[in-house]
């Protein structure tokens, strides 16, 4: 059992938690700029999240991962047993019953399940001798994130359900898996796609997707949102019209400015100059997890950054192809950006493992 | 837990790398849309910003003050508000509409029409009074608001309404002074770029360009309110009586043009202009828009041209052949018959027969040129809109007899304004000036002159002027037009009592009176057009419109302080010995 001693901090990779605190500080200069006009000020509840989020950093950052893998199927059974307790309890949040918490302490079940279920992912996968994975193993892994998915479309957020399934890609992408076994799976899952839009959504939510289907169809109802998000991004142009300046933000004509739409705000108001800056922190975070994931001393270690990657990282790419609409609109954060507690700190939580991973790459167990 | 094999670990090696690639390329197509968006398309959504965020707000600038010639108020600006609103941000429109419904005073119906329009700003109601702006405040009703705006108030009601004309809910004058001189009445309107937000709330942006309003300038007029008001009520009264259609009435200042007192009847009180059914009617300005044929007050134009060409002395004798002159084979009659009349006995008893003999001695180009001289068949030029040329054909077109109808004032047709600025040139010595009503811009420092006398021409030598005004004297005195007479003045004049042209010939029952003429005559302040359009139960000038003038004149006269002349008999005058080149003789 390896404990990080002062010597290891040399080798800590700082990029990671750089770039994870820059994006941290961009994150709140935005949310300020996005709530002038609101009543209660946000600012320090967001900066509470952020240094909770760093002591679960160095919490997660001490633990060996290999601990933390054992202790996966538990984090994972509280996780399954607090989304069950949350469609009973749960507070409604923009139509979906996600919050659970007494008086203003609390979170969202759905945030702390994915990286529960990324960390049994990897420990299950980890386990798999083989070159390739089986089709049943397969099956196996698709359970343990269809699980999760299921609970959180009950909610309803259908947004945050999909946000599993590139944790699962990932990892069997890496895991090992023949596209042919793939391929097996595919009818089931369109046959499931299918049978979720015409029966499992509402109907606001089905407009939203033909909504993107054509967007300019519906520029007050559905299209709203994505109308007014394109008007904010298109109207930053290169150099962005000034931090607090941006008038679709100012003037209240983006939906959800310090949350979803957070990225509006920073490219209205930093332009394309300002979006590519922070673009290029995202990179230079991910650039940095997956030379963890490539230099990890096992499997387990691979596995455990991959799946921790996919979920920051399609988190990101879904969030700005949603906000330029390039994607339905739904309820899906920026990581490090958007205004949150769960997200937020389930974000330093995965850097504090990979940075876990990266320390303990040369310690034999 | 088991570590990847050798193999494994390449393999996985390999897989990360597909990994990367596929993370980095979808950041390259997330980069690239950004950028399509950003730079290629960033004028697309600037201008849709700029749409949705900018409103333009108009300023409206109080216009400005109209005076009379004594500093009376006759138009002024006053605050009023205007109440609109916001129908998205109503959610009952019919509880609404009729709380709103007895304040305003209007139809539940339309109220609630307007405030589930689909937009975010309706009209409600524009430029209220003081009392109901207060009570819709007092209601504190959501989406409803206001906004101060200026309202245009008219002190004296219905007097000199045709003149001042009026101001529209939007702040455009729309008839009379007040179009005519709106760029310099209205001011400047101004522009303020308001930013709107989402909720359709409006607020002044700081640095945001704003063009200030600037007020609209005051205008002195010529006119006198009392003697407008004179006229009106003059006006009024013989309309009562003879229960004609429509009349006008003009006084002018025959030294200047300016004009002192400008009716029109039917009228409308300028402070509800819309209030009529018949309000086009009302709001045309007969004095200046309507043309008539004049009758027999046209024969000053034969009488100026013969005396001036010396073909005639006022003494001469004319035979007017009982009553019947064949013209063309075409018999003209007279109104009764006359046998061996002088000139001036022509004109005072106005006979059609003599005055178309004097015309044929100077001929149809020369009485054509007096005609052009007295300013007829062209516009006088008045600061006024809608004003009319009459009608007179060029002599090149003119049908046979053209000339002998003229004379006595049938086939041409003139305006009140035309009539009363041609007598103004016998009044005045000779010259046609340009009447106006607009004798200064501005007030204290900043005013400006800008009514001054204008001679549009010389009509007549003065001399000749001198004879006019004697032969008009004697129709006042001694001819048709006793009625016109005003204790204490000599008064020179002419009347009319014309047939009402209609299509193809002359109404049997309509006609027109007329009379024209100024006083003191041999000084003249006040030259007065007196048209009743027609009259019932008497028709002629002289019993219609004549006393018109001399209830009009009793008045002015003595208000503009002129002296009563000592009472002169027409052999008084004669014995007088002045340097008259020609004398009034006495008798007839």
């Amino acid at each position: 059992m390896a404990r990080p001693h002062l010597r290891h901090f040399a080798s800590v990779r700082w990029g990671l938690v750089g770039s994870a605190l820059l994006l941290s500080l961009i994150g709140l200069a935005t949310v300020h700029s996005a709530t002038t006009e609101l009543s209660v000020n946000v600012l320090p509840r967001q900066l509470l999240w952020i240094g909770v989020g760093l002591v679960v950093l160095l919490i997660a950052f001490s633990l060996d991962y290999h601990a933390v893998l054992d202790f996966s199927l538990i984090l994972y059974g509280l996780g399954i047993a607090s989304l069950v307790l949350v469609l009973f309890f749960g507070e409604r949040v923009g139509g979906a019953r996600s919050w659970i918490g007494i008086g203003s302490f609390g979170g969202q079940p759905a945030e702390f399940m994915k990286p529960a279920a990324a960390l049994l992912l990897a420990r299950y996968l980890a386990t798999v001798e083989r070159r390739y994975l089986s089709a049943i193993q397969v099956a196996a892994a698709g359970i343990i994130v269809v699980l999760p998915v299921l609970l959180v479309a009950l909610q309803p957020d259908y947004g945050s359900a999909a946000m599993f399934l590139p944790i699962l890609m990932a990892t069997l992408l890496i895991a090992g898996v023949r596209w042919r076994t793939l391929a097996a799976f595919a009818p089931v899952v369109i046959l499931l796609l299918t049978a979720v839009f015409f029966f499992g959504l509402h109907d606001y939510q089905r407009q939203r997707i033909l909504t993107f289907a054509s967007p300019g169809s519906d520029q007050l109802g559905a299209g709203y949102q994505v109308h007014q998000s394109k008007i904010a991004v298109g109207s930053g142009e290169l150099l962005g019209r000034g931090y607090m300046q941006g008038t679709q933000s100012q003037l209240r004509f983006l939906p959800a400015r310090h949350t979803d739409f957070v990225f509006a705000v920073l490219a209205e108001e930093w332009g394309f100059v300002g979006v590519l800056a922070v673009l290029g922190l995202y990179a230079f975070y991910f650039a940095n997890g997956a030379r963890v994931a490539m230099r990890a001393r096992d499997r387990a270690g691979v596995l455990v950054v991959i799946g921790l990657l996919s979920l920051s990282g399609f988190h990101v790419l879904y969030n700005t192809a949603m906000v330029v609409g390039m994607l339905p609109i739904t309820g899906i954060p920026l990581p490090f950006l958007s205004y949150g507690g769960s997200f937020t700190l389930v974000n330093f939580l995965a850097t504090g493992l990979i940075l876990g991973v990266d320390l303990r790459r040369h310690v034999n167990r | 837990m088991s570590t990847l094999t050798e193999a494994g670990h390449q393999k996985a090696g390999w897989r990360l790398v597909t990994f990367v690639v596929l993370l980095v390329a979808c950041f390259l197509t997330a980069g690239m849309r950004l950028g399509y968006l950003q730079i290629e398309r960033h004028g697309h959504y600037t201008e849709l910003a700029r749409k949705q965020q900018h409103r333009t707000i108009t300023l409206n600038p109080p216009r400005g003050t109209l005076f009379d010639a004594t500093g009376r108020e006759l138009a002024v600006s006053a605050p009023a508000d205007s109440i609109f609103a916001d129908p998205q941000a109503i959610q009952d429109p019919a509880a609404l509409a009729e709380a709103l419904a007895p304040v305003l005073g209007l139809p539940q119906d339309v109220l609630r029409k307007k405030l589930t329009a689909t937009n975010q700003f309706v009209w409600l109601a524009r430029q209220v009074d003081e009392a109901v702006s207060e009570a819709v405040k007092e209601l504190k009703l959501p989406g409803i608001h206001w906004r101060e705006e200026s309202r245009r108030f008219y002190p004296y009601g219905e007097l000199g309404a045709h003149v001042l004309g009026f101001v529209g809910t939007d702040f455009h004058g729309l008839a009379g002074i007040e179009a005519q001189y709106e760029k310099v009445v209205a001011g400047h309107i101004g522009q303020r770029m308001v930013l709107r937000d989402a909720s359709g709330q409006l607020a002044v942006a700081p640095g945001v360009a704003a063009e200030a309003a600037r007020p609209g300038r005051d205008l002195h007029l010529t006119l006198d309110g009392a003697m407008q008001h004179i006229a009106e009520r003059e006006l009024l009264a013989v309309i009562r009586k003879y229960d004609a259609a429509a009349g006008s009435v003009v006084l002018l200042d025959p030294t200047t043009g300016a004009v002192k007192a400008m009716a029109s009847w039917p009228t409308f009180d300028p402070n509800r202009f819309g209030a009529y059914p018949d309000r086009t009617t009302r709001w045309r300005n007969r004095a200046v828009a309507d043309a008539f044929e004049p009758g027999s007050v046209f024969k000053v134009v034969v009488a100026a041209a013969a005396l001036e060409e010396n073909v005639i002395d006022p003494s001469d004798i004319i035979d007017c052949q009982m009553g019947k002159l064949l013209v063309q084979g075409v018999a003209i009659r007279d109104y009764k018959p006359f046998g061996l009349l002088t000139f001036r006995e022509v004109i005072s008893k106005s006979s059609n027969i003599g005055t178309i003999k004097v015309k044929q001695r100077i001929g149809d180009p020369r009485f054509y040129q007096q005609m052009l001289a007295y300013g007829f068949g062209a516009k006088t030029g008045i600061d006024l809109p809608g004003e009319s040329l009459g009608i007179l054909r060029p002599i090149e077109d003119w049908p046979p007899r053209t000339g002998a109808y003229a004379a006595f004032g049938q086939g041409i047709s003139v305006t009140a304004i035309q009539l009363a600025a041609a007598f103004g040139a016998i009044a005045n010595g000779g010259t046609l000036m340009k009447p106006y009503v607009v004798e200064a811009i501005g007030s204290g420092t900043q005013r400006e002159r800008i009514g001054t006398p204008t001679a549009v021409g010389r009509v007549m030598s003065k001399a000749t002027a001198r004879q006019v005004g004697r032969l008009l004297e004697a129709v006042v005195a001694e001819g048709t037009a006793r009625r016109a007479q005003v204790e204490g003045y000599r008064i020179a004049g002419k009347t009319s009592t014309a047939q009402k042209a209609v299509v193809g010939g002359y109404s049997a029952t309509d006609h027109i009176a007329v009379f024209a003429g100024f006083g003191p005559s041999r000084s003249a302040r006040l030259v007065t057009a007196v048209v009743v359009d027609r009259p019932r139960g008497n028709i002629h000038g002289g019993v219609v419109a004549a006393p018109v003038f001399a209830a009009i004149n009793r008045q002015a006269l003595v208000a503009l302080g002129i002296a009563p002349e000592a009472e002169i008999t027409e052999s008084e005058s004669a014995d007088g010995g002045d340097d008259d080149p020609w004398r009034v003789e006495a008798g007839g």
